[in-house]
């Protein structure tokens, strides 16, 4: 049952307005530390150095993308467990089924309410206190 | 028949690549003659490929070599390498070069190769290692001793190649680590001046260059250098890369 | 503000990079057709703009944006063709987007039916994928997925063979393969077997060469690019491969059981699938890959600009740093200035740390310019669908080529360069290029070719618009000239010198002042424009072939690097980019022609010289056959030398606008501090030239003959 004071998550989304309201979203549900990257490359670079807890990334980026990132992730041998959700958009039922394949956590689909939020972290955490 | 008496070695406490032209020289005029031979390898702190090399080619070479006493530098090292030296199977006594005497027969040993373990050897004070950074600007110069000593190394600084250069002449480096781009004398200039110095010979340089420069890292590799580190840099992957090439 | 106030704002300050990214895109498929890259990136463009959107709730924008997504994504996964006949729907649909999201953002709701032709256009285009169309917001897919609930445990491991011979040259750059064995040790198990075969014996045995080689069998996580980066610096030193094999059962890896249906039930992920070959598109894998190389991850194209990372900063705050500089330059020249007074031992080692400064600053400044840097495609971007608009209003094909969009060139100028963009290009859309038929009469091609180019060109930015319309009539322009009492009823010009004419005030031929090109914002208006930001404007004309109308900007406004000179008692800078040469003239060399102060010949050419105590008033000290001549440029191909009194040294110099507080002075565009504190006039080399020809016009002139004549002998 993790606190979600001290929880670190880490959002990952080249467009600064959808980071913005992730951010704020998860403030609602009392998370403190949040970490922000504009795509997947900076996102790794970013987990490799910081203890992250969370990684909460959009699939569409330049760079590297959202299933790149989870790829790298779990192929690093210190971070091969990290949890990570991905966000897709309507429609992305083909990028849900490659997620799982590559061993993402959970989904959640744009644009999404603080309630949904919380639902898809607890089902990869447990419930959040 | 009393066994015969090994001449004994002490092995350097620094076996590096430039420790490893004199041990050929001794391990080739105690070898001259037919006597066995037992390195002793309690006092080995640091040994790399090329003295190892050497000590298993004389093994190869003369049946009757051995190693006693093999310190835990010495021991990893072989492993990591899946070298394999010729122990010698007694405890031997440590240290004056040559013995005269006889040594006491093998049964009055204590055998059992848990006893083989030397005592640790005295712990000489480890020096840290010397790092010379070269770099024109003094912010990277900054940057570079602050993450440098705050890793426990010790740093020398020059500020363009030429000085560089003229330092190496009267001081002992581990590492040296040197922008490219430079008034007087540029990196790469710096990099072939000291790969030109026999004394110098297995001394790491890495040079600094900007990301994706892979004209310049080639160069770099061309003129010697040993590797590479990126800048702006980040201080753990500095030390990483650092770690890479000396111990 | 509020928050989320400011988060629209940051909404639409990304719209207006994702909507030039559509229109790039766009145009380039026109151009060129579609390929992989730009289909994405206009794809993933329209699909941020869309995610946005729906955050905000601007529904009719996300409506509109969802069919024109939906329409690239079926191109980019090869369902749907691009034809040069629906080119011209999707370009227009980036047109009602960009409207879309003009309204949106002036808190406008647009029509039901905005838009409502382009999109059926679109849904046409689709054909009966149409039901992609449709689809209501977010709701969990109708698939079946299980969270993976984390500490759930497994592993997933996978298998490298690798072998390593280390060469000669890996030992000389003092490379360790002790140390590099070390490090593939620990990215997992290690097998390792060392090769002594090719060991000499002692005799034999060289201290520094290598004789062994290595295979080993590594079980780590890691993907093959960590494996290899173990080798980063010594893979060109060493023979190596590296492969990763199929684990054999019951090394304890995990089975994949995921079948390639994607329809089918998906399993309870209880295992996290590892199955990574770096990043790659993994087919289905019933097997741990082939060694496969990392590619960039699926679906992505490189950014249009070659992906370096880019972070956001408030403008202002770049500004300030600017200025910041530019004190920092005056402030460093002062030093210098103070330096020189102290006695030489002192001065010697303070001078070389001086330099040092002086060189950081130097470099300082260019990175900071540089962060002020945009490319002019930012400007450029408006002038395509300008070109649409303006070529359907005026029924005429034109079609808009533009090169060197990439450009870069400091914000200001930039900001600056947009009203004579378009002014010149409407200009030629409308009095430029003919009407279809007329063109085709002429033996044209029915569409005209208006081509805006952009390049960097000793010290400036040159921009190039080059139209293959009708061209200047000059005999129009001539009697117009003379009708306004602009030329002399007898005045013979050259054809240069009649298309100069345009650039005069008040100065319009159009015979009906079209509501396009508006009314009296004539050439005139465009070229103080230019001038004013410190550049030149040449127009060329060919009666029946067209006009190519060139402009040659400094790169910045800001800091700009200028000889100081002396005439009598004031102090002057002379831009260098204006620079040719400076040299002492003998006696011998300057040719006397009434009413000039002297021709000099130089290097086969004659050019005017000028007195710049004259021009300026003020009393030089070394008198017309003394001091120094400056070779400067006035004008493309037009060089003439100002004579002054003394060189005084070069530096870089920080340029304030005086416009503000003086109002505009005669041959002076800006003013500086110098190191010693003190104000120096910056020179407009053009402007003086333009003076002295006024103040004997007709030497000036002859003069010009006389040295064409020469030049052609």
């Amino acid at each position: 049952m993790p606190i979600a004071s001290t929880l670190k998550v880490l959002i990952v989304d080249d467009q600064n307005s959808v980071r913005q309201m992730t951010r704020i979203t998860l403030e609602e549900l009392g998370i403190r530390t949040i970490h922000e990257a504009e795509n997947g490359k900076d996102a790794f670079s970013t987990a490799t150095l910081q203890p992250i807890d969370l990684i909460i990334s959009d699939y569409n980026m330049p760079e590297m993308d959202g299933l790149g990132l989870l790829r790298a992730v779990r192929g690093h041998q210190a971070l091969r467990k990290l949890p990570f959700i991905l966000l897709t958009g309507r429609g992305d039922r083909e990028l849900v089924v490659k997620a799982a394949q590559a061993g993402v956590n959970n989904y959640l689909v744009k644009p999404f309410t603080t309630p949904i939020l919380r639902e898809k972290i607890e089902q990869v955490l447990g419930k959040l206190t | 028949m009393t066994s015969v008496s090994a001449e004994i070695m002490k092995l350097p406490a620094v076996l590096d690549l430039g420790a490893a032209e004199q041990l050929l020289l001794d391990l080739r005029q105690r070898l001259q003659g037919d006597e066995p031979l037992c390195l002793d390898a309690s006092g080995v702190e640091a040994i790399t490929s090329p003295c190892m090399q050497l000590i298993v080619s004389a093994a190869k070479s003369a049946s009757s070599v051995t190693v006693a006493n093999p310190s835990a530098a010495f021991e990893s090292a072989f492993a990591d390498l899946a070298f394999e030296f010729p122990r010698a199977p007694d405890l031997v006594p440590a240290q004056e070069p040559v013995q005269a005497e006889s040594e006491e027969p093998a049964d009055d040993q204590p055998a059992a190769d848990e006893s083989n373990t030397p005592e640790p050897p005295t712990e000489a004070p480890v020096m840290s290692k010397r790092i010379l950074t070269i770099d024109d600007s003094k912010t990277i110069r900054d940057m570079l001793r602050m993450t440098l000593v705050d890793a426990g190394f010790e740093v020398l600084q020059a500020v363009d190649g030429q000085e560089g250069c003229d330092m190496m002449d009267n001081e002992t480096v581990d590492l040296v680590i040197t922008d490219i781009n430079m008034p007087r004398m540029n990196g790469y200039d710096v990099v072939r001046n000291l790969r030109n110095r026999p004394q110098l010979k297995g001394l790491p340089i890495l040079v600094l260059t900007t990301e994706s420069d892979a004209d310049k890292k080639n160069l770099a590799r061309e003129a010697g250098a040993t590797g590479w580190m990126v800048k702006p840099f980040d201080p753990d992957r500095l030390i990483a890369t650092v770690r890479k090439v000396i111990p | 503000m509020s928050s989320f106030e400011q988060l629209k704002q940051t909404f639409f300050d990304e719209c207006g990079d994702l909507l030039q990214q559509v229109e790039q895109g766009l145009t380039e498929i026109r151009e060129s057709g579609p390929t992989d890259d730009t289909v994405n990136a206009v794809f993933r463009a329209v699909h941020s703009i869309k995610g946005g959107a729906g955050i905000f709730g601007f529904n009719g924008l996300v409506g509109f944006a969802h069919v024109f997504e939906t329409v690239f994504d079926a191109v980019r996964s090869h369902r749907l063709d691009i034809t040069p006949e629906n080119t011209d729907t999707l370009l227009t649909a980036g047109d009602v987007l960009s409207d879309l999201v003009g309204m949106s953002r002036a808190g406008e709701t647009p029509a039901a039916d905005f838009g409502q032709e382009c999109r059926q256009a679109l849904e046409a285009m689709m054909g009966d994928s149409a039901e992609e169309m449709g689809g209501d917001p977010a709701g969990d897919f109708d698939i079946e997925f299980t969270p993976v609930k984390f500490g759930d445990d497994d592993e997933g491991q996978k298998v490298y063979e690798i072998s390593f011979r280390p060469k000669p040259e890996l030992l000389k750059k003092a490379n360790e393969p002790l140390y590099i064995l070390r490090e593939l040790r620990s990215l997992g198990e290690l097998e390792l077997t060392a090769d002594l075969s090719h060991l000499p014996k002692l005799s034999q045995i060289e201290f520094d060469q290598p004789y062994a080689s290595w295979t080993a069998r590594l079980k780590t996580a890691s993907d093959k690019t960590a494996v290899e980066g173990v080798f980063d610096f010594v893979v060109d030193d060493c023979d190596l491969t590296i492969n990763e094999v199929t684990p054999a059962p019951g090394e304890g890896l995990p089975s994949d059981n995921f079948t390639p249906d994607p329809d089918a039930e998906i399993p309870a992920v209880a295992a996290p699938e590892a199955t990574l070959a770096a990043a790659a598109m993994p087919a289905p894998a019933t097997e741990a890959a082939a060694a496969s190389k990392p590619a960039g991850g699926e679906g992505g194209g490189k950014p249009a600009k070659g992906g370096a990372t880019t972070t956001r900063v408030e403008l202002e705050k770049i500004d300030r740093v600017v200025n910041m500089v530019g004190e920092l330059v005056i402030s460093q020249a002062m030093l210098g200035q103070i330096v020189q007074e102290l006695p030489e031992d002192i001065a010697g080692r303070l001078l070389q740390t001086l330099d040092e400064v002086v060189h950081h600053t130097r470099e300082l400044k260019d990175s900071v310019m540089s962060m002020r840097a945009q490319p002019v495609g930012a400007v450029f971007q408006r002038m395509p669908r300008l070109v649409r608009e303006l070529a359907t209003k005026t029924s005429k094909k034109v079609r808009l080529e533009m090169v060197g969009e990439n450009t870069e060139v400091d914000r200001s100028i930039v900001e600056q360069l947009s009203d004579p963009l378009t002014h010149i290009i409407r200009n030629s859309v409308d009095h430029g290029i003919e009407t279809p038929d007329v063109r085709a009469a002429a033996g044209k091609n029915e569409e005209g070719t208006i081509r805006l180019a952009a390049e960097h060109r000793g010290g400036r930015i040159v921009i190039e618009i080059r139209d293959d319309g009708a061209g200047i009539n000059p005999e129009r322009v001539l009697k117009k000239a003379r009708e306004r009492g602009l030329v002399g009823p007898d005045a013979t010009l050259t054809d240069d010198e009649i298309t100069n004419l345009v650039f005069l005030p008040g100065f319009s031929t159009a015979e009906a002042i079209s509501d396009i090109s508006g009314r009296g914002v004539g050439m005139d208006v465009v070229k103080r424009n230019i001038q004013d930001i410190g550049g030149r404007i040449s127009l060329k004309s060919e009666r029946g072939k067209g006009m190519t109308i060139q402009l040659a900007l400094p790169l910045t406004l800001a800091v700009m690097d200028g000889m100081v000179i002396r005439v009598g008692k004031e102090t002057y800078v002379v831009p260098m980019s204006a620079m040719v040469e400076c040299l002492r003239p003998s006696k011998s060399d300057i040719h006397d022609l009434v009413g000039t102060q002297g021709m000099l010949r130089l290097r086969g050419e004659l050019l005017p010289i000028v007195n710049l105590g004259n021009l300026l008033d003020v009393a030089s000290t070394e008198g017309d056959n003394g001091g120094v001549v400056i070779i400067t440029e006035a004008g493309e191909d037009i060089r003439f030398g100002l004579r002054v009194d003394e060189l005084c040294g070069h530096q870089q110099v920080v340029i304030k606008s005086i416009e503000e507080s003086y109002g505009s002075i005669p041959g002076i565009s800006a003013a500086t501090i110098l190191g010693n504190g003190r104000v120096a006039f910056i020179l407009d080399t053009e402007k003086l030239y333009e003076m002295a020809a006024m103040q004997a016009p007709a030497a000036i002139n002859s003069a010009r003959h006389e040295s064409t004549a020469a030049a052609r002998n």
